[in-house]
């Protein structure tokens, strides 16, 4: 059971698929998802995560590069003996059988007996919380029974991996959140291992144990959610997951207080943990919008960081009032508790001034720079916790 | 413009008339066989005079219509089985396969149907009496006059239509069903048999019977094979009809017609039942 690395369930060394010759949709990805862990593939569409998904399951093969489930090394392996869990965006649901034999399918194939069968079955349906539909066909469900189903089908097996992708995407967002949270649950209650592949960041912070953030066939980041969000190491990151104020100019170290000069103005921020600047470097500052505050241009400054803007927009959306704000023609957001803007004129047009501390703003390399040191995202982030 | 106000419109009356005549001029043959083979002269007349089953009875008691029957069936469910075989493994494998020219191997093997039967009957004549020799190796050759030689024969012509209605079939079919199969432990034949053959089987019962009627019916390529020992009952109704025609032919037409029909509205019945699922 153990052997291979640090007792991962699964890992990736080095794995890549090439299309046609020359097109990598997988690009050397090392990847090694914990026992028991949920760990989601998140990116935009393209970026070679179903894919990714497809080279664990088997139903393709690497064009090179290595995966071992629980220490064995399965990339020669077809899907069928792979002993792992998949569950479709469609369902994939047997349409000419029941759900009590659409979920026997799994343990007929391993040679599970009748009676113990029956019995598994039950226990899973009743774990998606579906018992006394085993009869019905999957047509007489509705689409969310049917992602359930699918979910028990792929674990009343008790596979060693549990790969998912993006299995809420052809569900309405209410079902979609009570899924989720079912999700979270099972994964809680039955300790499997579980990898996930989404494009909605949110669903992946509230899943996941940890992200791994794809693009163009690469990991550009691993980590947990708070981590990607509060440390992002390149501008796709800090933009990807939630929205992001960016600057770009050229990095001072400046003794304790590094800063990035960007149009004369001197922005104060905190350097990633990760990142190495030297004064001169071209590099970016990433400040959440939840952490700019807009006062009024007559407020006293309490924090190193402060422009002047014009609001644009004001949106209200309950919890929050999120500010459009203009500033030398780039676009600032900000978003902060209605409680707090009550001096503030919320016209489009006023003048009004942008504040934040230098610890919420993180300075980080340029693109060009970041974009190299690809390969030991993984392990250095796996470092990290 | 709704069907209703169409057929409520003044073109109704006209429209029916044509329909009518379109529909007794197809009926009308079939009838007259029909009626032909009931008849007491034992030389074919129309009006028919009297009435008799004697002439069915005789169909099944002749020996000779008992070997033409016997080669018929043969011929018929063994090329309906082959070119049904074939057509399935074909369009699931067309299916599966990632290659340039699919289009084309599709369209090949569809040119039975468009190719005229006289055309490629003289070839498959050629093939199947004289043999094919590529160097040393000879393909075919002295199979006239046998079971074997027309079923080959026929497989070949009836293999587009299995391989249309089991690819139109494996459209409704997703293809993740067998991606979740194989996730599921289920090798790549334990799923064909599993999960795609049951939900494509109205359209291998389909290509089935449409295999069969192909053979049950066809004459050019079996005149061109029949021997005077070997025919099937197309064969047979030819050669009597073009000498003296006795009642005889006209029932053995007669149970053609209605074992056609059987066939087609099982086909039917099957097309039907894929539809809701």
């Amino acid at each position: 059971m153990l052997g291979g690395e640090d007792a991962a369930a699964l890992t990736l060394h080095g794995v890549s698929k090439v299309y046609d010759g020359n097109v990598f949709a997988v690009d050397g990805v090392d990847l090694a998802v914990r026992d028991r862990e949920f760990l989601t593939i998140l990116g935009p569409s393209g970026s070679g995560k179903t894919t990714t998904l497809k080279l664990i399951a088997g139903f393709t093969s690497p064009t090179s590069g290595v995966i071992r489930i629980g220490g064995r090394d399965v990339s020669g392996t077809p899907s069928h003996k792979r002993n792992l869990g998949m569950v479709f965006q469609n369902y994939a649901l047997f349409p000419h059988l029941t759900v009590d034999e659409n979920l026997e399918f799994p343990l007929e194939m391993r040679r599970v007996d009748r009676g113990e069968r029956r019995r598994r079955v039950a226990e899973a349906l009743e774990v998606v919380r579906l018992s006394g539909m085993g009869q019905r066909y999957p047509r007489q469900l509705s689409g969310g029974q049917q992602q359930r189903v699918a979910l028990a089908r792929a674990i009343v097996y008790k596979p060693s991996v549990l790969l998912m992708d993006e299995p809420l995407g052809a569900l309405d967002k209410r079902l979609r959140e009570d899924l989720q949270l079912e999700f979270k649950r099972l994964h809680q209650d039955l300790s499997v291992t579980v990898v996930y592949v989404t494009h909605d960041q949110e669903e992946a912070l509230l899943l996941s144990d940890r992200i791994a953030i794809f693009r163009n066939g690469r990991i550009e980041q691993l980590g947990s959610g708070e981590d990607l969000y509060r440390w992002p190491r390149s501008p796709f990151v800090g933009s990807f997951m939630g929205d992001s104020n960016i600057f770009r100019g050229t990095f001072e170290a400046n003794g304790d207080a590094p800063f990035l000069e960007t149009g004369g103005v001197k922005i104060h921020g905190t350097v990633h943990p990760e990142a190495t600047l030297r004064s001169g470097d071209r590099a970016v500052l990433i400040v959440r919008p939840e952490n700019c505050v807009v006062v009024p241009l007559e407020t006293e400054s309490v924090t190193v960081n402060r422009l002047t803007a014009t609001i644009e927009q004001v949106v209200y959306l309950g919890s929050a009032v999120k500010y459009v704000l203009n500033y030398k023609g780039t676009t600032l957001y900000s978003r902060m508790n209605p409680k707090h803007d009550e001096l503030l004129e919320r016209h489009p047009g006023t003048r009004v001034a942008v504040q934040w501390d230098a610890a919420d703003a993180v300075l980080i390399p340029d693109e060009q720079e970041s974009a190299t040191p690809n390969g030991d995202a993984a392990e250095s982030n796996d470092v990290i916790e | 413009m709704s069907a209703r106000s169409f057929w409520d419109s003044r073109a109704r009356l006209p429209l029916a008339f044509v329909v009518a005549v379109v529909a007794i001029a197809l009926l009308m043959p079939i009838i007259i066989v029909v009626l032909l083979s009931v008849g007491e002269d034992r030389i074919m007349t129309f009006p028919p005079r009297g009435f008799t089953l004697g002439w069915f009875a005789e169909a099944f008691t002749s020996p000779r219509w008992a070997s033409r029957l016997a080669a018929s069936l043969k011929v018929g469910i063994a090329s309906a089985i082959a070119a049904t075989a074939l057509g399935t493994l074909t369009a699931v494998g067309l299916r599966r396969a990632r290659m340039r020219g699919k289009g084309l191997i599709y369209g090949l093997l569809l040119a039975p149907l468009i190719v005229p039967t006289v055309t490629v009957g003289i070839g498959m004549y050629f093939v199947w009496s004289e043999g094919w020799a590529i160097g040393p190796i000879v393909i075919g050759g002295g199979l006239t006059g046998s079971v074997l030689g027309l079923v080959l024969a026929h497989t070949i012509l009836a293999l587009p239509f299995p391989l249309i209605t089991v690819t139109a079939s494996l459209m409704t079919v997703d293809r993740n069903l067998e991606l979740a199969a194989g996730s599921l432990g289920a090798s790549p034949w334990v799923s064909f048999r599993r999960v795609t053959l049951p939900l494509i089987m109205p359209g291998v019962l389909a290509g089935l019977i449409l295999s069969f009627l192909t053979s049950w019916d066809e004459v050019i390529v079996a005149l061109y094979m029949a021997t005077p020992r070997f025919g099937t009952i197309p064969v047979e109704l030819f050669g009597q009809i073009q000498q003296s025609p006795t009642p005889t032919a006209a029932a053995i037409s007669t149970m053609l017609v209605v074992a056609g029909v059987v066939a087609f509205l099982t086909a039917l019945a099957l097309r039907r039942r894929q539809a809701p699922l």
